[in-house]
């Protein structure tokens, strides 16, 4: 077994840590302005003071609450997304697989169509059209990417209806239901897992960039990516209001992309090419 | 057929995204006033003609005229697309520049600095989201060193910071691809079976391995071109560039249904034949490959 990579995990489980936390050890809610403290530096910088370790922001909220109130947003919005992704892609894919014919004709070719649309734009049009709320973010996001998983899941189901113990099941009388649920979808799992921790870092990204774009989760809720954006007014005299929050989604990505690459050479290494 | 279903996907969606007359009329017009805009506009007709007055013009290649701007959006297609393509293609080419010496380097001298590099390099740009990289680019180049101009389209110098912002991204992806096919590749029989011949380990790397390593990174490439035009927002939206990723971004916002149905069926249609150019070159590329059925 390959090293575990430590250092990725320590930021996994410190992020996971402060986002369920967040109540507790943030020293500041969010929200809240202080309009004379507007545009601290962090502490290390001349001006700076440990009252406001990472800085204000313009309206003089406090950035360190917001980075910690913020990774339970991107947090949730990755579980919460990959969670449906995986049942609805999982789902469809063991479906697909197993029935074959045309419930599988046509259950990819609606998930091809889905694969060629470029994914934010698709996000984009989601949000406008019903509304940057925390759960569009989180449909759309599921609705644009389920269609990858479901591809390589029905891969793996197509060569696992080969053999025998399958075949042995269908002859002692099992169901299909039955069969797809007790037999096929155990040694899927390996594969799914995979699959969700490597499009984690994926799908931070997707929601930061919509944030960004302003079309993600409003404010005044601390979406990193809309601190990022909003940052951007300030880059030459407030620099740390957009690069601090956008090196906290680069760390998380990281983390979670290299624990994914470990996990996929451990547990499915056919998947390198995905 | 898959151009059919998109048409149908992105007319429900663009209508989805709310009534473009709240956005257009000024504060306070009256009822009539709405009225007589969207009947100019057909936006009064019922869903099933506007569809078909939708699809039997395009097919003609007339997508209608842009909402606010009343322009053709055809036009204002053919003025923003090259934009986009330029990028693009700069795009492309700064990635294949550095991904084949990094993604052959890498394999071939595994585990050693430059492999540690190519690793690097993958594995940052898979993480950064485009927009922060968009951002450090601008500040460290372009605000502070004041070497390249920070937004625009324009000479050669505008393209760099976009370019490598969009670049970074693509290189990412195909050097992992390359060097996990080259290290496939390396490692095969037909490879040794050139290295007992005695052909020279040159020719070996570059020649024979690469052309086997080639295949997932061509589609990778092919794959990717459809990422690009989704990226290209972001990139266009942080420089300021005239594109195609813009205008689209605009029309969401703006409700510019001609616009946006427009775009994405162009879209859509590049990627489709980019994807089918491909296929065919497939053919060419790995002789093992036979369509016939």
């Amino acid at each position: 077994m390959r090293r575990i990579p430590i250092i990725p995990l320590v930021i996994i489980i410190f992020f996971s840590f402060i986002a369920i936390f967040a109540p507790y050890i943030s020293p500041y809610s969010p929200y809240e302005m202080a309009l004379d403290d507007r545009l601290q530096p962090p502490f290390w910088q001349a001006g700076g003071s440990l009252a406001h370790p990472l800085g204000t922001d313009a309206l003089g909220r406090d950035l360190l609450s917001r980075i910690i109130f913020g990774s339970r947003l991107s947090l949730l919005v990755a579980i919460l997304a990959l969670f449906l992704c995986g049942v609805i892609g999982a789902g469809i894919g063991i479906i697909s697989g197993y029935l074959g014919g045309r419930v599988d004709i046509v259950l990819m070719r609606i998930a091809d169509s889905t694969l060629s649309f470029p994914i934010i734009l698709f996000a984009l049009i989601l949000m406008v059209a019903w509304g940057p709320m925390l759960s569009n973010v989180i449909i759309g996001i599921s609705l644009v990417l389920w269609a990858r998983f479901a591809r390589v899941i029905r891969g793996e189901v197509l060569s696992l209806k080969e053999k025998d113990f399958i075949a042995q099941a269908r002859i002692v009388g099992c169901s299909s239901v039955h069969i797809m649920a007790y037999h096929i979808f155990p040694n899927i799992l390996n594969t799914l897992v995979v699959l969700l921790t490597l499009q984690l870092g994926w799908v931070i990204i997707v929601e930061a960039t919509l944030s960004f774009l302003g079309a993600g989760i409003p404010p005044p809720e601390p979406a990193w990516g809309s601190m990022t954006a909003d940052g951007r007014n300030y880059i030459t005299t407030a620099w740390w209001l957009t690069i601090i929050p956008g090196m906290a989604i680069m760390l998380v990505v990281l983390a979670f992309n290299l624990i994914g690459d470990w996990l996929r050479d451990i547990l499915d290494p056919k998947l390198r090419q995905v | 057929m898959t151009l059919f279903f998109t048409s149908i996907v992105v007319f429900v969606l663009s209508r989805a995204s709310g009534d473009p007359i709240a956005l257009m009329v000024p504060v306070g017009a009256s009822i009539e006033e709405e009225a007589r805009m969207r009947s100019v506009l057909g936006l009064d007709k019922p869903y099933t003609t506007q569809y078909w007055l939708f699809i039997s013009h395009a097919v003609k290649g007339d997508f209608g005229k842009s909402l606010r701007q009343r322009l053709p959006v055809t036009t204002l297609i053919a003025k923003r697309l090259p934009n986009s393509i330029k990028l693009a293609s700069f795009s492309m080419l700064l990635c294949l520049i550095f991904t084949f010496p990094l993604g052959v380097i890498a394999a071939v001298k595994k585990d050693s600095g430059i492999d540690t590099l190519a690793k690097i390099v993958a594995i940052l740009g898979q993480s950064m989201p485009s927009f922060l990289v968009g951002i450090l680019l601008i500040e460290i180049f372009a605000v502070r060193l004041g070497w390249t101009p920070s937004s625009d389209i324009g000479g050669i110098d505008h393209y760099i910071l976009p370019g490598f912002n969009t670049g970074w991204f693509l290189t990412a992806g195909m050097v992992r691809l390359l060097r996990s096919g080259m290290l496939e590749a390396l490692d095969s029989d037909f490879v040794n079976m050139a290295r007992i011949k005695g052909v020279s380990e040159m020719a070996v790397v570059w020649k024979h391995a690469l052309r086997n390593a080639l295949i997932p990174v061509f589609s990778f490439g092919g794959m990717y071109f459809a990422i690009l035009i989704t990226t290209s927002i972001v990139v266009e939206t942080v420089f300021s560039w005239p594109g195609l990723g813009r205008m689209v971004y605009e029309a969401i916002i703006g409700r510019d249904y001609p616009i946006i149905q427009g775009v994405i069926l162009t879209a859509a249609a590049m990627i489709m034949i980019v994807n089918l150019i491909i296929d065919i070159a497939y053919c060419y590329i790995d002789p093992r490959i036979k369509y016939g059925d």
